[in-house]
């Protein structure tokens, strides 16, 4: 457990506030059979009485994910004291050696820190589902859940997939911990943990966290870079976002789920090519990025149901209500069904804004 | 006297107030939890 120093955090009488840092910190380990045993063992510990309340994150270890997280969400849910919006996060490795890692270096809040980190909406690449969403999908029939991939920096980071087909050309489609990123920080949040009945069954990268987000409606804002036809040696990188949610249908034809899915963003021109992408060309380029955009999501949902077989987005949601009685829908077996899904997508793409930039040709 | 009756009190109360405020939590707060396999410990 990592527990808050408040003298640390707000100077205690000390009139020119905290000193912020790793001292905002402390931690305590101890062997357990649940949460609240934990809790119990640690009050004989410490002199102050262990408070759940202001927890901001709950990390998974990926061996006890394997092994099935419902039991844990069970304790979640019954609990009075940990909060709905409560992160929680799949470790790649042990999650004592994350938490023992994490220098919330500017912030002087550690609560503040994890919020930062894992529900922020300027960045797309993991998920953002809370306790609340992680209990309502180890309970419901009809929907699976994805948990944020966390790790510690690998000294020797795996070469990670590069995307070359147009929605986020030239980036890597990096996991947790893969990221040869120099920082004084040694944790790392990107990608997904995909979960079926309660189990991680296989990790996602960072661009298909993105597509994820996209498609649940999650998604608010990011910098995403896009292939231009023209100039595939000069990528386009643009502010998008999400002001509509998808507009998802589902049908039953033939016994077999026909979804479809229809996305709306919008963007900012940041990084062009200043060669020759003016005003009169932004129609070709909102054309090309709304087949870049379909391809990704295309190839994705495929991966859901031929690789994954499991749904992730939650269109079971949308497939009960086709049914008149919930027992039907339960008869129907969606969660089996789910893999014989088709799907039709739809993208709706459009630049808002030029930046402060905007050439006219002649 | 009346009057310094009141006025006392009112001293009183304020002195309790910020003793309140000085004093610490009687609440250590968790901010997160790592769960480790038996193997790897529970954190």
């Amino acid at each position: 457990m990592q527990i808050a120093n408040p003298i640390a955090i707000s100077g205690g009488s000390n009139e020119e506030g905290g000193e912020g840092g790793e001292k905002t910190i402390s931690e305590i380990t101890v062997t357990a059979p649940t949460i609240y045993s934990a809790v119990n063992i640690a009050n004989h510990l410490n002199s102050k009485k262990i408070s759940l309340s202001h927890t901001a994150l709950i990390a998974f270890c990926d061996e006890i994910a394997k092994n099935g997280v419902n039991d844990f969400a069970d304790t979640i849910a019954r609990s009075e004291e940990l909060r709905p919006n409560t992160h929680i996060t799949v470790v790649r490795g042990s999650a004592k050696e994350y938490l023992s890692e994490i220098k919330p270096t500017n912030e002087v809040n550690p609560v503040q820190y994890y919020k930062m980190i894992y529900g922020v909406g300027y960045t797309g690449f993991i998920p953002k589902n809370t306790s609340q969403k992680f209990y309502i999908s180890s309970v419901c029939d009809y929907r699976d859940i994805v948990l944020p991939l966390s790790a510690l920096k690998k000294d020797n980071p795996e070469n990670s997939e590069i995307m070359y087909e147009g929605f986020e050309y030239y980036t890597k489609n990096y996991l947790a911990g893969d990221v040869d990123a120099q920082s004084e920080e040694k944790t790392q949040s990107y990608g997904m943990a995909i979960m079926s009945g309660g189990k991680m069954i296989a990790e996602a990268g960072a661009v298909e966290a993105e597509l994820y987000n996209i498609l649940t409606g999650q998604y608010s804002q990011s910098e995403v870079t896009y292939k231009d036809e023209r100039t595939p040696d000069r990528p386009v990188t643009v502010t998008q976002s999400q002001q509509k949610k998808p507009k998802i249908r589902v049908r039953i034809v033939n016994q077999k789920p026909e979804i479809y899915i229809k996305i709306f963003l919008e963007a900012d021109l940041h990084t062009i090519s200043g060669q020759y992408l003016i005003e009169e060309e932004y129609d070709n380029f909102e054309t090309q990025a709304k087949e870049e955009i379909k391809t990704a999501v295309d190839k994705f949902l495929k991966k859901t149901v031929s690789e994954y077989q499991s749904d992730i987005i939650g269109f079971g949601d949308y497939a009960k209500r086709s049914f008149k009685m919930y027992d039907e829908f339960i008869e129907y077996g969606w969660s089996k069904r789910y893999p014989e899904s088709e799907f039709i997508t739809e993208v709706d793409f459009h630049i808002r804004r030029s930046g402060l930039v905007d050439r006219k040709q002649g | 006297m009346k009057w310094l009756k009141t006025a006392c009190i009112c001293v009183v109360f304020v002195l309790s107030g910020c003793s309140e405020i000085i004093e610490p939590s009687d609440l250590a707060y968790v901010v997160a939890i790592g769960i480790d396999s038996a193997n790897r410990k529970n954190a």
